[in-house]
């Protein structure tokens, strides 16, 4: 199905207010009260994560309503853009930890998971030895219809960890909002 | 150029609006609500700091900006000219090195006693890139006097450069209308 951004109208001398024209403000309004926005989480299970390697998360939960069908049960490792905009992303990954560990490092991309669509790195080097590592960054990208949104981790020693399910909110997450044209 | 926040219009019976007043009353608040005030800034050519240094980031790329809030001839400076509440997100790295810790400041009106958000980060014992990206927070400028500026400090006890030749490692900032004052 094809979204778009609703149209505004530039009312000219001789317009007639008309139910037509009454109901696309409705619609204006509707938009930006309720923009487009996905929220996915893998929480249900542990994902096994490789060591000194980026690893993509694959989601397996839909938190929020997903209006306009940015979330594919087929295609569970990213979200994709429907109607194109700026958009606020908010990655959050949390990987099960164990002492004398190294890095860890959130990462977003944008149509692709190898260094050229790299868009956002955060590293928590001398990662906490104790507990899950919690990492939630944001940030503002323009995405056209069909592009997607990865979100990847990296840890540096060798050891598989898990992407870690802990109470009913952390866990790894990904959420995108549109802000504006 | 300054982008005036439309005030809500209450209808009274009666009213009949003509064409103007039907832009004002609906067409421009619904525009304002798909364009606010955005900007984002990145840093696209390395920039060395000194050592014990406070320093401004001096932005050389701006991505988008749709209120005039940077100009070139003042590059270290971002100065909304729409009052309100904005969200904004900064972001910054340094190249190689296991010395000391690295710093970023946001500061509004040179104000470095109170920074709006501060973000510190140890090097990395095993050595690696210092990044932290995507670092969320929320200001309110008066449209007229108030600016923001993104401050980096290290102690390494040589000079650094903050990475730019990746889209993951550049220094960023952005700004986003939220709400009124």
């Amino acid at each position: 199905m094809a979204f778009s951004v609703p149209t505004v109208h530039n009312w000219l001398a001789g317009d007639e207010i008309n139910a037509v024209r009454m109901n696309e403000i409705a619609a204006q309004i509707d938009f930006v009260r309720n923009p487009p926005m996905a929220h996915v989480g893998r929480a249900s299970s542990t994902q096994n994560l490789s060591g000194a390697t980026w690893n993509k998360i694959v989601f397996d939960t839909l938190h929020s309503t997903d209006p306009y069908e940015m979330w594919d049960a087929g295609a569970t490792d990213r979200l994709t853009c429907t109607i194109p905009g700026w958009y606020s992303v908010e990655g959050v990954i949390t990987v099960s930890s164990t002492a004398n560990e190294g890095a860890v490092v959130l990462g977003i991309y944008k149509n692709g998971f190898t260094a050229n669509e790299f868009q956002l790195r955060h590293d928590q080097q001398n990662a906490p030895s104790s507990g899950a590592v919690n990492i939630r960054k944001e940030f503002r990208v323009f995405l056209n219809v069909d592009d997607w949104i990865h979100l990847g981790e990296y840890h540096t020693d060798a050891v598989t960890r898990t992407s870690a399910t802990v109470g009913t909110w952390e866990h790894s997450q990904l959420r995108m909002r549109w802000v504006s044209n | 150029m300054t982008i005036t926040i439309p005030q809500p219009w209450t209808w009274a019976n009666g009213d009949t609006p003509d064409f103007r007043e039907m832009n004002q009353r609906t067409s421009d608040m619904v525009n304002f609500l798909l364009n606010p005030p955005f900007i984002r800034l990145r840093k696209v050519t390395v920039q060395t700091i000194t050592t014990s240094t406070t320093t401004n980031v001096s932005w050389d790329y701006l991505e988008v900006e749709s209120d005039e809030m940077w100009s070139s001839a003042d590059p270290t400076k971002i100065k909304p000219t729409t009052p309100g509440w904005y969200v904004g997100n900064a972001g910054y790295s340094f190249n190689s090195n296991t010395t000391g810790y690295r710093e970023m400041n946001v500061i509004k009106n040179g104000d470095s006693s109170n920074p709006i958000i501060r973000v510190k980060n140890d090097a990395y014992s095993a050595g690696g890139a210092v990044v932290s990206r995507g670092n969320l927070f929320m200001i309110n400028f008066n449209g007229s006097t108030d600016y923001i500026q993104m401050t980096v400090w290290h102690n390494v006890g040589s000079n650094q450069d903050m990475l730019a030749a990746a889209i993951e490692h550049q220094c960023d900032f952005s700004l986003l209308w939220l709400a009124p004052l």
